[in-house]
């Protein structure tokens, strides 16, 4: 079913960053596979792409897991570029990831030249409570920030281990990127700040 | 780095319009330019032309200076100074209307689009000597960029041929374009921002025309497709063979391989899981890699070949080195990877770490290759978004995408087989390997395993920072460039105005040039840092201005309309720059360079929106400064060392002459003390001419011979630069030189004849490095 649909809806690019270890795989892992890994959890995702209804209306999610490649930054900009939508990942768990979501938000604002963007940020390994370092209040303290200026921008919290909120991480993304394309999101103000890139 | 050619179908009906307006005009649309702006600065040009035309003869030659400036200033491909536009300005005929007009339209795909407009008779006399000129440049560019210049090359040689082929070039005008510049032959190049079907310029008329084209060459490729299809005519890759005994088929999991029996614990089971996740993506890059040669590039060039479509796209473009990737991916998996599957397939026996040992050990020697293409990926995806416009290209990628899905199995999951994603996947893959060998020495409990796995992922991870410092060093070299060719100097078309023709080509080769290596070390300059500041001016008034943090230097400019940056005050060197505070409500930020006898040589006074952006500036700056104050420091105790060594005798190394001879030159001015004056200035005319020639042309050898009057000692400075990386070493061997100059005269300037000259000459530069020189020359 879904073959025939993909050919006709354009498919949506989303980036997944964030810093090592944050369980960026994991998210996408469980979206991407229906099935639980019983003896052992793939390291990697390739890039792959999904149909699935939203809203009642079909869209084709084409994924980008960026695991590994945090340490080499000057790369980063290299698949950023193709992003359409992102989802920048954090774990509650590290405290040193949370303070580098900022950094990614402006680096995507940066490459993009915009000022908004469809930004979802994601609090991971909320199942490991015990070891939670990072409140939401401050995750969200963080997003309503960007939100001053990018109303494209939500807070969620996940677990890729208990599968809590998964679909709808991805799902809300897309739904902040149709708002984004609705209000003419390619013609919205370019950033000022540095006309180079 | 955003290497997109402007919307050349909005751009060259206005170059062809103004063809019909005036004859002699030139054109020069910047990527973002709308074609509004491309018409405004190409009108003003236009004028500037007239004004020419009416005025006379004299004033042409200043105009022409100009233009030069214009060309050098914005095109990307003149970063120096590219000959493109003197050349093709001196093979302009007289500056009477003419009665045809051509016009050129140029699309560089390195970063700006240049545009000519010109006036001759004989377009393929201009044609020629834009494709001279061209190999000139390429000559001079760095290897990366003259694969661009190549290709733009090889487009201007087919325009050539084909003007001076078929005078009919008019053929394939739209009958009002001819109408509107009579006689006059319009040739649109658009050879690699624009698919074939808009290869001529577009107007409303052409439009249908056009159109029509577009049609015909997608049923033509439908119908090359179609047959395509079935797989027994498909066309074969060169490689095919290799293609086909990669032997890609592998069993759905590992313990189809390994028998149960022999994975006891639940840390063994992890482990081979982890290693098949290792075979599997590996077999998963190679079944990518294989799709996008079998699929994508070798039909393309099929197509090409056998029914001429698509014939503009370059396939080195759009998969700059994807074989070199393939046999690395090749050699990783047939050599080492593949046979430890096998062994394991026929034991049953689980596999073991230590099998791919030698492979990632060796793997930079193996994945080496592969470099250049993470380095172009960049501008082969721009490019692929260039031509994704083109709409016989889309149908093509469309039909590729379909046919690739044969190469994956059904259960893979949907792949996301889009040739923008494909492209990207070997990038990805290679900083893949160290997550994926750290999940399988998680699992790995021996010790001997262990090691072995952490000397793999040292050899991966080492060769990865590698690929991610080169890759930044090419970025930064094409921000520097990005910026170096908007950089414009205010005050000196004034001054050419004001001093004359003279002056003008004396202060032209004294441009700042950011892209030349920086004095204290030869290394490129990178920047910083770019922002908004708010500038105070002698009048305490405050304005909008650029501020621009480079490695060495500051420079504070306006950015005007068409993105150029004009320089408000000459570039500050940052080792010669205090920072002070101010404590008044904008929070504004004094910034005084020091002359070198501690006096204000340029004043700044700057200030941000908000109190953290101006903290933020202060801070980078300072941070720079102490960075550059190391290095500059570093320099210092190399110099000391080498001079050292260099008035050592016996020192084998660093031209012993030049000492010997510094000692001769002592004794001479001792004896001499009548021609000391004389002897002075030329030894600064020397310095200042040999260091400038240096620094703006490597050439192999410069020959300084200096004889003063009836002393007859002769010093003999031979240098020799037999290569570009070489130069940082001359530098230092230069410096030596100089210092040895010092020894010999610790005097002051004199203002003998040359030696004003020289000094004169070195202090109009701008450019920092010969200011140092020139600084370097007062000490003489």
């Amino acid at each position: 079913m879904s073959k025939s649909v993909s050919k006709s809806v354009k498919p949506i690019k989303i980036v997944v960053i964030g810093s090592g270890g944050v369980g960026k795989s994991a998210l996408t892992l469980q979206f991407s596979k229906s099935k639980f890994f019983l003896d052992y959890d793939p390291t990697i995702e390739d890039s792959f792409s999904k149909s699935c209804y939203i809203d009642n209306e079909m869209a084709r999610l084409d994924i980008l897991d960026t695991a590994g490649q945090e340490e080499f930054t000057s790369m980063r900009e290299q698949y950023m570029r193709l992003g359409q939508a992102f989802l920048v990942v954090f774990s509650v768990t590290d405290r040193k990831g949370f303070e580098e979501v900022d950094s990614l938000i402006q680096l995507i604002y940066r490459v993009k030249d915009r000022e908004a963007f469809p930004i979802m940020v994601a609090g991971n390994k909320i199942d490991l409570q015990n070891d939670r370092c990072i409140d939401q209040s401050l995750a969200q303290e963080l997003v309503q920030r960007h939100q001053e200026f990018n109303p494209y921008c939500a807070y969620i919290e996940t677990s890729a281990k208990t599968r809590l909120n998964v679909d709808l991480v991805f799902h809300d993304l897309v739904r902040l990127l149709r708002l984004y394309n609705a209000k003419g999101g390619s013609k919205q103000a370019k950033k000022s700040k540095c006309s180079l890139l | 780095m955003a290497a997109t050619s402007g919307p050349a179908d909005k751009e060259v009906p206005a170059a062809a319009a103004a063809a019909s307006a005036a004859s002699v005009a030139t054109f020069n649309t910047s990527p973002t330019l709308q074609s509004q702006e491309g018409v405004e600065d190409f009108s003003a040009f236009e004028r500037q032309l007239s004004l020419s035309q009416s005025i006379g003869e004299e004033l042409r030659p200043r105009l022409h200076r100009r233009n030069q400036f214009i060309f050098s200033r914005k095109t990307a491909l003149s970063m120096d100074q590219c000959p493109l536009a003197p050349a093709s300005w001196s093979q302009a005929p007289s500056p009477t209307p003419l009665q045809s007009g051509t016009a050129m339209a140029v699309h560089s795909h390195s970063g700006s689009d240049t545009g000519l407009l010109l006036a001759d008779s004989s377009v393929s006399r201009i044609a020629s000597r834009i494709a001279q000129s061209m190999d000139n440049v390429q000559k001079r560019r760095s290897v990366t960029d003259s694969n661009h210049l190549r290709v733009l090359h090889d487009s201007l040689t087919s325009l050539t041929h084909r003007i001076t082929g078929a005078p009919g070039s008019q053929e394939s005008l739209p009958a009002d374009q001819s109408a509107a510049s009579p006689g006059g032959a319009v040739a649109s190049l658009t050879s690699l921002s624009q698919p074939p079907q808009v290869h001529h310029v577009k107007s409303n008329s052409a439009g249908g025309r056009s159109r029509k084209k577009t049609k015909d060459n997608r049923d033509k490729l439908a119908d090359c497709l179609r047959l395509c299809e079935h797989s027994s005519a498909m066309p074969k890759p060169d490689n095919q063979e290799q293609l086909e005994s990669l032997g890609l088929e592998l069993e759905p999991s590992w313990d189809r391989v390994v028998a149960p029996e022999n994975t006891t614990t639940a840390k063994a089971v992890k482990q081979q899981a982890a290693i098949w996740e290792l075979l599997q993506t590996e077999v998963n890059i190679l079944r990518h890699l294989k799709t996008i040669i079998e699929v994508h590039m070798t039909v393309l060039r099929h197509l090409q070949s056998s029914a001429n479509l698509l014939a503009d796209v370059s396939s080195d473009q759009l998969f700059p080195g994807i074989l070199p990737v393939f046999q690395a991916h090749r050699a990783l998996w047939t050599e080492h990877l593949q046979p430890a599957l096998v062994s394991a397939r026929q034991s049953g026996l689980p596999m073991r770490p230590t099998a791919f040992y030698r492979g990632f050990t060796s793997f930079r020697e193996i994945f080496a290759p592969s470099a250049q293409y993470c380095l172009r990926i960049a501008e082969a995806k721009d490019y692929l978004k260039i031509l994704e416009k083109n709409e016989v290209f889309a149908d093509f990628l469309k039909w590729a995408q379909r046919v690739s899905q044969r190469n994956y199995n059904s259960e893979d999951g949907a792949v996301d087989l889009q040739l923008g994603s494909l492209l990207t996947m070997p990038l990805q893959r290679v900083m893949k390997y160290g997550l994926l060998l750290q999940e399988i020495l998680r699992h790995t409990e021996d010790g001997e395993e262990r090691l072995a796995l952490e000397s793999m992922i040292s050899h991966v991870t080492s060769f990865c920072n590698e690929l991610n410092s080169t890759y930044r060093a090419k970025c930064d070299q094409a921000e520097l460039r990005g910026v170096a060719d908007r950089i414009e100097d205010a005050k000196l078309p004034d001054w050419i105005d004001g001093l004359g023709d003279e002056t003008a080509t004396v202060l032209e080769s004294y441009r700042l040039n950011l892209m030349r290596p920086m004095p204290h070390n030869g290394q490129l300059r990178r920047r910083i840092s770019e922002g908004d500041v708010r500038f105070k001016d002698e009048k305490g008034k405050w304005n909008d201005a650029k501020c621009l943090l480079f490695t060495d230097l500051l420079l504070l400019a306006k950015s005007s309309k068409r993105n150029s940056l004009r320089l408000l005050r000459p570039p500050l060197r940052l080792d010669r720059l205090v920072l002070h505070k101010l404590s008044d409500p904008n929070n504004s930020l004094l910034l005084v360079a020091l002359t070198d006898f501690g006096s204000v040589d340029c004043l700044m006074c700057l200030a941000c929106d908000s109190q953290k952006a101006t903290d933020e500036w202060s801070d980078r700056i300072s941070q720079a400064r102490i960075l550059l104050a190391a290095q500059l420091q570093q320099q210092q105790q190399q110099l000391q060392q080498q001079k050292t060594v260099a008035l050592q005798p016996s020192a084998p190394s660093l031209q012993p002459q030049t000492s010997v001879d510094a000692v001769r030159l002592r004794n001479h001015h001792q004896q001499h003390p009548v021609h000391q004056q004389q002897q002075r200035s030329a030894t600064v005319a020397i310095a200042t001419s040999s260091y400038s020639t240096i620094s703006s042309n490597s050439s192999q050898q410069l020959h300084y011979t200096r004889s003063s009057g009836d002393m007859e000692s002769l010093l003999t400075t031979t240098i020799s630069v037999t290569h570009h990386h070489q130069q940082q070493q001359q530098h230092q061997r230069y410096t030596t030189h100089l210092s040895s100059f010092t020894d010999v005269e610790p005097a002051t300037i004199d203002s003998t004849g040359t030696g004003s000259v020289g000094i004169a000459a070195a202090s109009a530069v701008s450019g920092v490095e010969d200011q140092q020189d020139a600084r370097r020359s007062s000490h003489v």
